[in-house]
This record gives C-alpha cells, sequence and structure tokens, in this order.
C-alpha cells in the first residue's frame, strides 16, 4: 500500500513539477513555444507570465493529487482501497497532464501577443537570417551507439529467458503472475513454456522504444546558433551524449528489473516487497538523475559551457525564426523539411516533423505496444 | 567545417550549398578523402531536399572536386586541384562579368586587388 501511494504521488510531483519549470530550461530565444530576441527572457511582462505558469501548475499538482487520499477518508481496505487509490491517481495525472497542456496553450498565446505589442520581428535593412550547419556533428562522440545499447539490453533478455529453463525443476507447478498493492500474491498461473517467457516478452515490447528513442536523439536536426556556432555545436554534442547515456542506462536498468521480477516469479517469493521498494527507489534515483541533467545542460546543452568558452555578447540575431511551422509551439510541421526528428521548442528533447509520414507511424506504434501491453495479460489469465 | 546558409537570399540554396562546399576545401576545412555528411543527414540539417543534395555532391564530383565512394562522398584526394574545361569556363565567365562591372563604374586595377584582399580577409575570419 505505501509503495503504491507514493509511486502514484512520486509521478504527481514529477508531471506536475516538470511541467512548471519546463520554461526554465528551455533557449533563451524561445518563450512557450514562440521565437523572441534573447533579452525578451528579462521583460517584465515575461517573467509575469513564467512566474504565472509555474505557480498555476504547482497548484493543479496539488489539487489533482488530493482525491487520490479519500480512500483513507472513505474507510477502504485492502484490494478495494488499492484499486481506489489507482483509479484516482491515474485520473488525477491525466487530468494534471491534461491541465498541463491547457495551461501552456494560454501562456503561449498571452506569449504571441507580447511578441506582437513588444517584439515585432526586427528587420534591419541588408539583414539576411544564417543558417549554420556542422558536417562534424555526428562524427564526434554524441551518443552510445545502437549497436551496444542493443548488445547488452537483448543479452539481459536472454537471460531473462534462459533462468526458467535451466531452473525448469525447481519451479513449482504454478507460478505468481499478480501481485497486490502490499506485494502479496494474488493470481497464479499454470507453469507453461508461454507463462513463464511473459515476462522476456514483456522486455522486448519496451525495450524498442528506448533503443529507437537514442536513435532519434542521434538523427535529429543539428541546431546550432550563428552567434556562437562552435561553442553551440560542442554544447549540443555534449547534451546528446548526456541523454544518451541516461537512456541506456534506463533500458538496460528496466531490463534489469524485469530479471529480478523473473526471478520472483519463478521462486514464487512469497513478498515482493523488496522489489516494489527497490523499484520506486530506483524510479526516484532515475527521476533526480534526468533532472540534474535537464538543469545542467538546459534544452540543447545551451546552459552548459564547454571548457575555455567565453560567453559571446552580441547584438546580432540568432536561431532562426520558423514560428510559422509550430503549430500552437508544439507541432512541428514542414512538409518541405525531409528531418524526421527535430528538437523541441519547449522543454527538454526531440520531437516529430508531422509532416513526415514515418512520425504518424511511430506514434501508432507507440500506442499500439500499448494496447499490446494490456491485453497479454489480460489473455493470459 | 561550419556550412553557413542565408536561406531568405536571393540565391539558390542548391548554389550556396556549392560554394560553401567549395570554401571549406579552399581553407582546409575540409580535408583531401574527408568524408562529407551523408545525402539524408546533411538535407535533414539544412531542411532542404535530399535531391537538391544529392544534385550538389554530383556536380562538385563532375567537376573533380569531391570524389564518390561506397559510403557516399568525400574530399577529392588528387591534389593539387585541376579545373575541368567546364570549370574553367565558368570561372572565365565569373571574371568576365566581374570586368564588365568594373568598365562600366571604370573601377581602377588597385581597387579590384584591394577589395579581394577585403574578401580574403573576411572569408578568412569566418568561423
Amino acid at each position: 500500500m505505501q509503495t503504491l501511494i507514493l509511486t502514484m504521488a512520486f509521478s504527481f510531483i514529477t508531471v506536475g513539477v516538470v511541467t512548471a519549470i519546463s520554461p526554465l530550461w528551455t533557449r533563451k530565444h524561445l518563450q512557450f513555444g514562440v521565437t523572441f530576441p534573447e533579452d525578451a527572457r528579462l521583460h517584465p511582462k515575461i517573467r509575469a507570465l513564467k512566474k504565472r505558469f509555474f505557480w498555476a501548475n504547482l497548484m493543479a499538482t496539488v489539487f489533482f493529487m488530493l482525491p487520490m487520499f479519500a480512500g483513507f477518508l472513505l474507510g477502504y481496505e485492502g484490494e478495494q482501497h488499492a484499486r481506489f487509490l489507482s483509479i484516482m491517481g491515474t485520473g488525477g495525472i491525466s487530468a494534471l497532464a491534461l491541465f498541463g497542456f491547457f495551461s501552456y496553450v494560454a501562456a503561449h498565446g498571452a506569449a504571441k501577443k507580447i511578441k506582437q505589442a513588444h517584439f515585432p520581428s526586427p528587420t534591419p535593412s541588408g539583414y539576411s537570417p544564417k543558417l549554420m550547419v556542422s558536417t562534424n556533428f555526428r562524427n564526434e562522440k554524441m551518443a552510445v551507439p545502437t549497436g551496444v545499447f542493443v548488445f547488452w539490453g537483448l543479452g539481459i533478455v536472454a537471460l531473462t529467458a534462459f533462468l526458467p529453463f535451466a531452473f525448469w525443476e525447481r519451479i513449482p507447478a504454478q507460478i505468481p503472475v499478480h501481485w497486490g498493492a502490499d506485494g502479496e500474491i494474488t493470481r497464479w498461473a499454470d507453469k507453461s513454456i508461454r507463462s513463464v517467457l511473459m515476462l522476456p516478452l514483456f522486455q522486448l515490447l519496451i525495450f524498442p522504444v528506448l533503443v529507437w528513442a537514442n536513435h532519434a536523439l542521434k538523427k535529429s536536426k543539428q541546431v546550432l546558433d550563428p552567434k556562437r556556432a562552435q561553442v553551440s555545436m560542442e554544447q549540443n554534442q555534449a547534451f546528446r551524449l548526456a541523454w544518451s547515456r541516461f537512456l541506456v542506462f534506463t533500458g538496460l536498468s528496466t531490463l534489469g528489473i524485469f530479471l529480478a521480477l523473473q526471478t520472483a516469479t519463478l521462486f514464487a517469493i512469497q513478498s515482493a516487497n523488496f522489489i516494489l521498494w527497490g523499484t520506486l527507489i530506483w524510479m526516484a534515483a532515475l527521476t533526480f538523475y534526468a533532472v540534474k541533467i535537464s538543469v545542467k545542460y538546459g534544452q540543447g546543452g545551451e546552459k552548459w559551457q564547454p571548457k575555455g568558452a567565453a560567453p559571446i555578447a552580441s547584438q546580432e540575431p540568432g536561431i532562426l525564426d520558423n514560428d510559422n511551422f509550430w503549430k500552437l509551439g508544439l507541432f512541428y510541421y514542414n512538409p518541405s523539411d525531409p528531418a524526421i526528428y527535430v528538437e523541441r521548442r519547449f522543454g527538454i528533447g526531440v520531437t516529430f516533423n508531422f509532416a513526415r509520414w514515418q512520425a504518424w507511424a511511430m506514434t501508432g506504434a507507440i500506442a499500439l505496444l500499448c494496447v499490446i501491453s494490456i491485453l497479454i495479460p489480460v489473455r493470459m489469465m | 567545417m561550419i556550412i553557413e546558409l542565408e536561406p531568405m537570399s536571393e540565391k539558390p540554396l542548391y548554389e550556396q550549398l556549392i560554394l560553401e562546399i567549395k570554401r571549406g576545401i579552399a581553407r582546409g576545412q575540409l580535408k583531401p578523402g574527408e568524408a562529407l555528411p551523408s545525402v539524408r543527414s546533411l538535407a535533414s540539417d539544412i531542411g532542404i531536399n535530399m535531391h537538391t543534395v544529392n544534385k550538389v555532391y554530383k556536380y562538385l564530383a563532375e567537376a573533380g572536386i569531391l570524389q564518390k565512394v561506397r559510403s557516399g562522398f568525400c574530399v577529392s584526394t588528387s591534389l593539387p586541384l585541376k579545373p575541368t574545361p567546364k570549370t574553367s569556363a565558368q570561372i572565365r565567365q565569373v571574371v568576365r562579368e566581374l570586368v564588365i562591372e568594373k568598365n562600366l563604374y571604370q573601377m581602377s586595377h588597385e581597387e579590384i586587388v584591394s577589395l579581394m584582399g577585403d574578401i580574403e580577409e573576411e572569408l578568412s575570419c569566418k568561423p
């Protein structure tokens, strides 16, 4: 029960707080998905907008989290309480995410108005915006190679799949397939090839997503600041490498958790409580790791200074303003751009060019993956 | 090297890209034998059609500036670079246009040489 509450509460806080502070680690020339001159971020109206956004999302986090605890007041116990908590928690997080989205849309609209009123597009005579592209961008070490990631991952999956066959005699006739909120076993299945391979199957559903995320990070379009091209290139490379390592760590440790779970399943360890606590601590560790990288590098590595780089103050315009291709400042749609993956405008990471069919195919594939991973255990019951 | 383009300029990106690659090789930022990014990768980073980049690479390969290898295109290893007859004709055409302008505005020889010096300096200051 405690681990369930803590997991839910933790998820709430992560979703809400990350949304709230996203404006802080966005690139300097962007405010809520709208291009501005870099010093616009010091403008009182912009600062006020960011502050409002921050507090609104923080308060929403608390507000949507509270209903979850009603179970205690209503005197629910055991499985009923767990179910109530899960439904309220999941519903609350969804509501919080929706709130985050709408509060962003509102802020985006406000930012556009501020831009029109206070920062009309500068067109000094003879000014032609520059686009800089490095021919060495992907030659330097800027991501963990896919082969390495896949090799180690498949190794763990193979071990997880091999384990039951190595100890077949030692495995009892019935194996647990579902645990309750307190770590006690609530459902059993007959020992069979299918039931012991359920967990490796899940590994194979989840692992490709992280491998693909690492791939997207590598392929994503370069973003060089014309004012400081070399420095911004190093920043971008360092940023991608840091996140690539994070993805590899997350991927391999997730597979490791499944391996631990397989061990608990096969030897019918009565209380998987230690696995629940272990998972919670691991989730917290991952979150802190992610926040640490986000704070250190910011989006695209802009906040990180490579060794020996002096901050360059330049009045020249920087990164290209292509606001018109960004719908709501969130969704990039540019049919003449062959890139599939581009850097996000709000928050950290990479997003799709929705004018490319591959973007839709992959979005569909992820959705399908979610559906499959819910249907598999249902079919097995 | 870091390629510099002006998407809003009147000069088509195709021509700008050709000139930039030439500039990189001339300055030694693209070394003989150095591989250029794949057509897909460069097109994606710039945000233009892959056919455009392919045309650029093919054009430079025909001029003997790039060479096609199994994995893509790289800078030519046959040094020093010699202009093909077609390239020589193009250089002649460029100079012809310059001379016409010089005569039209009655600029002196020294002015042109000084201008060349300025531009050389400008190009060497670029990242």
